[in-house]
C-alpha cells in the first residue's frame, strides 16, 4: 500500500464508493479506507441464518436507478441487476381493504386510490399531470445539486404551481398539506409511512411539506426494486466499478485521526488495530469522510483543530428521531395479507404476488404522533410503530433465499435511548439486547393480525437491534440509519450544520458526504460530493459526466420494456 | 461475443489463484461465481458489528505460499498473525500443556510433566519440521508423480525414507511410536492430526501427522477476518485487468470435439475462452458440467471413477458466539500462557480419549469435545472497538464484545436426529463443557449464538457434499496422484483445453493456496504463456536434492 494519494476517502458506504468512483474515473489516484470487512455500510446482505438465504439487513428499496451515477458508473456493467415488481408500495388497513402503487401503470395507481376516494384519486391525477414535464428539473435540483440559492428557487417554484398547493407550505407540516388536499385518511396514512420511511418527517414544517411532494411523485415508484442477489449488489457494483477504474479499497482500515495542519486537512492516521498498523497516509488533494458529523469533527479532526462554533454545531447535531428495530424472519410459505382478497377481486388478480414493499399497522393520522412522544421520552411504543418500510424481498427476486423459502422483513420505529416500556423501566441502550426478541414478538404479534400465516409459517427470525446497528457501524451514532433526522436545522443548505457549506467543511480539502437530506440508496450524496470535489479539482469536464437525475430510471425503463409510472 | 483465454469455475480462493497468476501474465482471464461474494469458504459474515469467521479461520500456510508474496497479498490488504501459545491442552483437573512454534518452549510447558517427554519431544520435533520443511511444503507447491516414480525419488534420501515409512502409518500408530509417557501430549499431538478430520486409525496418509502438527503450531489468523485474504487476491487479480462475474452459476462446460471450448451459465448465456478451469468438486465439474455421457465419449471409464468419489466420514460442527467478557481459563491458574493460546482444546485428556470421540462422531453420536478461539483477543478489529473508543461512557455496550468460535468434528448424519433441530440442543451442551474450563463465561452475557452444524456447511458449499470441508475424504486413494484420479491430479484433464484446480485436486483441501498456483503453471505451459514469477528458493532446494518435482 502506498503512502500517498491523490484522494483518501474515508468510509466506503454505498456515498464513499460513489464519490471515490468518480475521482477513480475522473483519472484521480483514490483509495478507500473502510473500518470493516465489507464497503456497503447499512447496504449489506450476509447469511445469519440458514445458508442459502440472504438477509438484507438494512437498504432494502434500492433506488439508484434514479441517480446519475448509475449510468455514469456503469454500475450494470459492473454486477448490478435491478429487479422492478409491478406493484410497488401498498398499505393494507384493518378492514381488510388497501392502497396500492403500480411502477408502470400510473392508471393502476390512480384505479387503487379511487376505490378508497374517487376525489382523491382525481387530485392525485391532476397533480401528476402538472409534474410530468417538470419532474427530471425538480429531481435534479432538489438531490442532485449542492444546496444552493437558485436551486432551492426553481423547487420551491415547482412546488408553489402544484395545484391546490398552499403559497405558504415551507410554513406547514406534512399533516396541514394533505389535509387540504385530500379526503381519505387512509391516503393520508398511507403518504405519512412513505414519507417517514425516506427520513422525511410529516410533523416538520417545510420538512414535511417538501417531503410530501418527494413522496407523491418519487417514493411511490423505487420501492418496487430490489437488486438481484441482495441489497449488497449494490456497493459490490459501485466497488467493482472503482477498482476498475484503479481505485483502491482497503477494508478493516479504521481511521483514527485526520491530519490537519493550518485548517487544511493533509491525509489520515490508520487505528493501530487496521491490518496496516498505525500508519500515515498523506491525501495530496483531497479527504472526504463518509462518516457522520460527529466522528468526522469531534472525533478525527479533533476539537483543537475546529473553530469553537463549528464544535458548538457539532456538539448540537442529533442524530436520533429516525431509529429502526428490523425483524426479520425466514417463511416457508408467501406472506399472505387478510387484504389480498380484497386486492385480488378488486385491484389485481395477480397482486399478491407482484407487491413488494409495504407498512402497516398505522391506521390514523393521530397515530404518528405517539412516535413523537416515545422518541421525546424514551419509550418503547406499545404496540409497537411499523413505519419504516417492509419488505417481501423472495416476491420480488426469489434467488434471496433457496427453494420454498420466502425472506420478510419489517421495520419498527423505536427510541434508540429507551428508558420506558409502559411501566417497566429501561436502563438505556443497553437494555436492547435484553429485550430484543420481546419487543420482536410484539412487532410480530402486529404483523399477524394483517397477515396471519406470520405465525404458522415462519421456521426463523432474526432480530436486529438499533444498538446492533451502532455496533455495525460506529460513525451511526445512536442507532441512527440515516446520519441523524431532517430537522429544519438539519436540513439542505442547514446539513450537517447551518454554516458547514457541506459537502465543504471549514476545513480545507476536508469534504463530508452528509449534505443536503437525501438518504436512502439515492447515492446523492456520494454525488453531490464527487461534484464540489471535482469542481475544486478541476476535473468536473469529463465527456460522459452528464446525466440528469431520473432519466436513468426512465432508460432503464425503456430497455427492458416497461412504461415508466410517470408517463401517462 | 466475449473471447477469453480462460475462464475459471469458482470464485474460491483456488479460483482467484490461478486467475491472478494468469492475468498477470498477460491472459484475459474471466472467474464466474455462484455466490454473490467471491472467497468460497474463505469468508468472514457479521453480526452485531463482530466478525465471524464462518467457515475457514486457521491458516497452516500463510508464511510458507508463493502467492503471498508472489502476488503482493501484503499490498492488497492481506496481513496475519500466528498467536503463541498456537493450542493449549486443557484438562479435566485444572492443568494445561501449551504447545508453541518455538521448540523450547513447548518442551518447558511439557517438562513440567515429564522432563523425559520434553528432551524427546524437542528432537521429534526438530526432525519433523525438517521433513515438513524440507520435503512436504515443498511438494505442496509442486505436480505430484506416480507412486512409483514417488517411491523411486524418496527412497533415495534418508529424509524421503522417513516420509514413505511415515505414510504407511496410521496417526495413533506413530504417536505411539514417539515413546512418550505423558497422555497429555499423546492426545494433543493425535488431536492437532485429527482436528481436520482425519481419521486416526487410517493408513496410507501418515505424512499429514508431522505436517499438520507443526503447521498447526504455526497457524495464523488473518487480520480483519478471513475474507481479507481472498479479498487481497481478488484486488490482485482485478488489479491485472482479471474479470469477475459474480452470483453468476455455470450450467454447462461447453465440450466440442472433446475439447473445453467454454462455458453456459444457468442465465443461458454463452462464454468461450480458450481453457476452462474448474475449481468445483469432481461430480459436479464432470457430470454436472460436462455431462456422463459426453465424458464417457472422451474417456470412458473416468464417469464411474468420478462416481466412486468419496466424501468424508465426519464434518465440522461450529458454534459461533459473541459475548462481552473475554474466556479466562481456569487452567490459566496453572500456566498463564493458557488464555493468550491462540486454540484452547476441551474435552479430551488422553489419546484415547481422541480415538474414542472420534469413533464416537463417526458412528454419529455427539461427543462433547472441540476447540475454542476468541479471534478478538488477537485482532481487536474484529469487533466494534475502532471509532468506539472515542464514544463517551454512556454507549458502553457498543463496546467489550468478543467473538468466540468453538469447533469439532461432527458427525453429517447424527443419530440423535435431524441438525435443524440438534444445533441447538448440541450447542447447549457443548457450552455446559465450555463454562467447566472457562467459568466466568456462564456469567458474561451472550449477544448472539450462531450454531453452524455440517448440514449448513453442505448448503452453504455445493462442493462440500456432506458437509466434507476438504471436498472429498483424505485416503489413500484420494490423495497424491490419485486426487481426485490418476488422470485429473496434475491439473489436466482428459478433455482438452479443461483442467482441475479446487480441494479435490491434489495437494488437497484446506486453505494452502496451492492447487490454483499449481493450476496457473500448467495452463501457462499449454497456453503458451511464459510464467512471470519464480519458483521459491526454499522449493528449488528441495527439487535439487530430488524431494520434489
Amino acid at each position: 500500500m502506498k503512502d500517498v494519494y491523490d484522494v483518501i476517502v474515508i468510509g466506503g458506504g454505498i456515498n464513499g464508493l460513489c464519490a471515490a468512483g468518480y475521482m477513480a474515473k475522473c483519472g484521480l489516484d483514490v483509495a478507500v479506507f473502510e473500518s470493516r470487512n465489507e464497503v456497503g455500510g447499512n447496504c449489506d446482505t450476509e447469511e445469519v441464518g440458514p445458508p442459502g438465504v440472504r438477509y438484507n439487513l438494512h437498504a432494502s428499496g434500492i433506488c439508484a436507478t434514479f441517480s446519475p451515477p448509475f449510468e455514469e458508473l456503469e454500475l450494470e456493467r459492473f454486477g448490478l441487476e435491478m429487479v422492478v415488481n409491478p406493484w410497488g408500495y401498498f398499505k393494507p388497513f384493518s378492514d381488510g381493504t388497501l392502497i396500492a402503487t403500480h411502477n408502470s401503470d400510473f392508471e393502476k395507481t390512480c384505479q387503487s386510490i379511487s376505490l378508497i376516494s374517487k376525489k382523491d384519486a382525481e387530485v392525485y391525477r391532476e397533480l401528476a399531470r402538472y409534474m410530468e414535464d417538470k419532474i427530471v428539473d425538480f429531481w435534479h435540483h432538489m438531490l442532485y445539486t449542492n444546496p444552493n440559492p437558485q436551486s432551492f428557487n426553481r423547487m420551491a417554484e415547482i412546488i408553489s404551481g402544484i395545484p391546490n398547493f398552499p403559497p405558504n407550505w415551507s410554513d406547514m407540516t406534512a399533516y396541514h398539506i394533505a389535509d387540504i388536499l385530500f379526503e381519505s385518511d387512509k391516503l393520508k396514512t398511507f403518504l405519512y409511512d412513505g414519507m417517514i420511511q425516506f427520513g422525511l418527517d410529516p410533523w416538520v414544517k417545510a420538512v414535511g411539506s417538501m417531503g410530501l411532494v418527494l413522496f407523491l411523485f418519487y417514493g411511490l415508484a423505487p420501492n418496487g426494486a430490489t437488486c438481484r442477489g441482495g441489497s449488497h449488489l449494490l456497493p459490490h457494483s459501485l466497488y467493482r466499478s472503482l477498482i476498475h477504474y484503479g481505485g483502491k479499497v482497503y477494508q478493516s482500515c479504521p481511521v483514527k485521526k485526520i491530519i490537519v495542519e493550518n485548517g487544511e486537512a493533509k491525509g489520515i492516521v490508520l487505528g493501530e488495530e487496521s491490518v496496516y498498523g498505525d500508519r500515515t497516509i498523506i491525501a495530496t488533494k483531497a479527504v472526504i469522510s463518509d462518516l457522520t458529523p460527529v466522528p468526522t469533527f469531534k472525533w478525527l479532526v479533533g476539537e483543537e483543530n475546529l473553530p469553537p462554533e463549528v464544535n458548538m454545531a457539532v456538539s448540537m447535531y442529533d442524530y436520533e428521531g429516525e431509529v429502526l428495530l428490523t425483524n426479520y424472519w425466514v417463511l416457508n410459505e408467501p406472506l399472505k395479507f387478510k387484504s389480498y382478497e380484497w386486492s385480488d377481486k378488486n385491484l389485481d388478480p395477480s397482486f399478491h404476488n407482484q407487491a413488494y414493499c409495504f407498512n402497516f399497522g398505522m391506521e390514523d393520522p393521530g397515530d404518528y404522533t405517539r412516535l413523537m412522544h416515545c422518541y421525546a421520552r424514551g419509550e418503547l411504543p406499545d404496540p409497537p410503530i411499523v413505519t419504516g418500510g417492509c419488505f417481501l424481498f423472495t416476491i420480488a427476486d426469489p434467488t434471496q433465499a433457496p427453494p420454498g423459502m420466502h425472506t420478510v422483513m419489517t421495520w419498527a420505529d423505536v427510541p434508540y435511548n429507551i428508558r420506558r416500556w409502559g411501566n417497566r423501566k429501561l436502563n438505556g441502550p443497553e437494555s436492547w439486547d435484553d429485550i430484543r426478541e420481546e419487543y420482536a414478538d410484539i412487532v410480530e404479534n402486529l404483523l399477524a393480525e394483517y397477515a396471519p400465516n406470520i405465525k404458522t409459517a415462519a421456521i426463523h427470525r432474526y432480530v436486529h437491534t438499533p444498538l446492533d446497528i451502532t455496533r455495525r457501524n460506529q460513525s451511526q451514532l445512536s442507532g441512527t440509519w440515516s446520519g441523524g433526522p431532517c430537522w429544519v436545522h438539519q436540513f439542505y443548505h442547514n446539513r450537517p450544520f447551518p454554516g458547514c457549506g457541506a459537502p465543504r467543511t471549514p476545513i480545507k480539502n476536508l469534504y463530508i458526504t452528509e449534505v443536503s437530506f437525501a438518504r436512502s440508496t439515492l447515492l446523492s450524496q456520494g454525488y453531490c460530493t464527487a461534484v464540489a470535489v471535482a469542481e475544486d479539482l478541476g476535473v468536473r469536464n469529463q465527456p460522459w459526466w452528464n446525466v440528469r437525475a431520473i432519466e436513468p430510471y426512465i432508460r432503464w425503463c425503456e430497455r427492458n420494456g416497461r412504461k415508466w409510472r410517470m408517463s401517462f | 461475443m466475449e473471447q477469453y483465454d480462460v475462464i475459471i469455475v469458482g470464485g474460491g480462493h483456488n479460483g482467484l489463484l490461478a486467475g491472478a497468476y494468469l492475468a498477470k501474465a498477460g491472459a484475459k482471464v474471466l472467474v464466474l461465481e455462484r455466490r454473490w461474494e467471491t472467497g468460497g469458504a474463505v469468508m468472514t459474515d457479521e453480526q452485531s458489528g463482530c466478525r465471524i469467521n464462518t467457515h475457514a479461520c486457521y491458516m497452516m500456510m500463510m508464511d510458507r505460499a508463493p502467492a503471498y508474496e508472489d502476488l503482493r497479498l501484503q499490498e492488497f490488504g492481506c496481513t496475519y498473525i500466528s498467536p503463541q501459545p498456537a493450542v493449549t491442552f486443557l484438562t479435566k483437573d485444572e492443568k494445561a500443556l501449551c504447545l508453541y512454534n518455538d521448540p523450547d518452549k513447548s518442551a518447558a510447558s511439557i517438562a513440567r510433566f515429564s522432563a523425559k517427554d520434553a528432551v524427546k519431544f524437542k528432537k521429534i520435533y526438530e526432525e519433523w519440521t525438517l521433513l515438513v520443511e524440507e520435503c512436504i511444503v515443498p511438494q505442496t507447491y509442486r505436480s505430484t508423480i506416480a507412486p512409483l516414480e514417488m517411491v523411486y525419488l524418496l527412497n533415495e534420501k534418508e529424509i524421503g525414507k522417513k516420509l514413505l515409512e511415515l505414510s504407511e502409518k496410521t496417526p495413533i500408530e506413530i504417536i505411539n511410536e514417539c515413546g512418550f509417557e505423558f497422555e497429555i501430549l499423546k492426545a494433543a499431538l493425535l488431536y492437532l492430526t485429527t482436528m481436520w478430520g482425519i481419521n486416526p486409525d487410517v493408513t496410507g496418509v501418515g505424512f499429514l501427522v508431522p505436517l499438520y502438527i507443526v503447521r498447526m503450531l504455526n497457524a495464523a489468523l488473518i487480520r480483519g477476518g478471513s475474507h481479507r485474504l481472498p479479498s487481497a487476491i481478488y484486488k490482485s487479480f482485478i488489479a491485472n485487468k482479471g474479470m469477475v462475474e459474480d452470483t453468476m452459476e455455470v450450467e454447462r462446460i461447453l465440450v466440442e470435439d472433446g475439447k473445453a471450448v467454454g462455458v453456459k451459465t444457468t442465465k443461458g448465456i454463452e462464454i468461450m475462452a480458450r481453457c476452462v478451469i474448474s475449481t468445483v468438486d469432481p461430480e459436479q465439474t464432470f457430470l454436472r458440467f460436462v455431462g456422463e455421457e459426453k465424458l464417457g465419449e472422451i474417456a470412458p471409464g473416468l464417469p464411474d471413477t468420478i462416481k466412486g468419489w468419496q466424501w468424508e466420514e465426519l464434518s465440522h460442527y461450529v458454534l459461533h458466539m459473541i459475548v462481552n467478557g473475554m474466556p479466562e481459563y481456569k487452567a490459566a491458574i496453572f500456566d498463564p500462557d493458557v488464555n493468550n493460546a491462540f486454540i484452547q482444546v476441551m474435552g479430551v485428556d488422553s489419546m484415547q480419549d481422541v480415538a474414542d470421540k472420534f469413533r464416537e462422531a463417526a458412528g454419529g453420536g455427539l461427543p462433547l469435545w472441540g476447540h475454542m478461539t476468541c479471534f478478538t483477543r488477537f485482532d481487536p478489529v474484529q469487533k466494534p472497538s475502532v471509532l468506539a473508543r472515542f464514544l463517551p461512557e454512556s454507549e458502553a455496550p457498543v463496546r467489550g464484545l468478543q467473538t468466540l468460535r468453538f469447533e469439532n468434528i461432527s458427525p453429517f448424519t447424527a443419530k440423535e436426529g435431524d441438525w435443524d433441530n440438534l444445533k441447538d440442543k448440541y450447542a447447549e451442551r457443548l457450552k455446559e463443557m465450555i463454562y467447566y474450563y472457562a467459568p466466568n463465561l456462564r456469567e458474561a452475557k451472550t449477544i448472539r449464538g450462531y450454531s453452524y452444524p455440517p448440514t449448513y456447511v453442505e448448503k452453504k458449499f455445493l462442493n462440500m457434499q456432506r458437509g466434507s470441508i476438504k471436498h472429498g475424504e483424505y485416503i489413500s486413494t484420494q490423495m497424491g496422484y490419485f486426487r481426485p484420479n490418476d488422470l485429473c491430479s496434475r491439473y489436466r484433464t482428459p478433455v482438452k483445453g479443461l483442467y482441475v484446480a479446487g480441494s479435490s485436486v491434489y495437494p488437497g483441501g484446506m486453505v494452502l493456496l496451492a492447487g490454483g498456483y499449481c493450476a496457473a503453471g500448467v495452463v501457462a505451459e499449454d497456453l503458451g504463456i511464459t510464467p512471470w514469477w519464480s519458483t521459491p528458493a526454499s522449493i528449488k532446494a528441495a527439487i535439487e536434492k530430488g524431494l520434489a518435482v
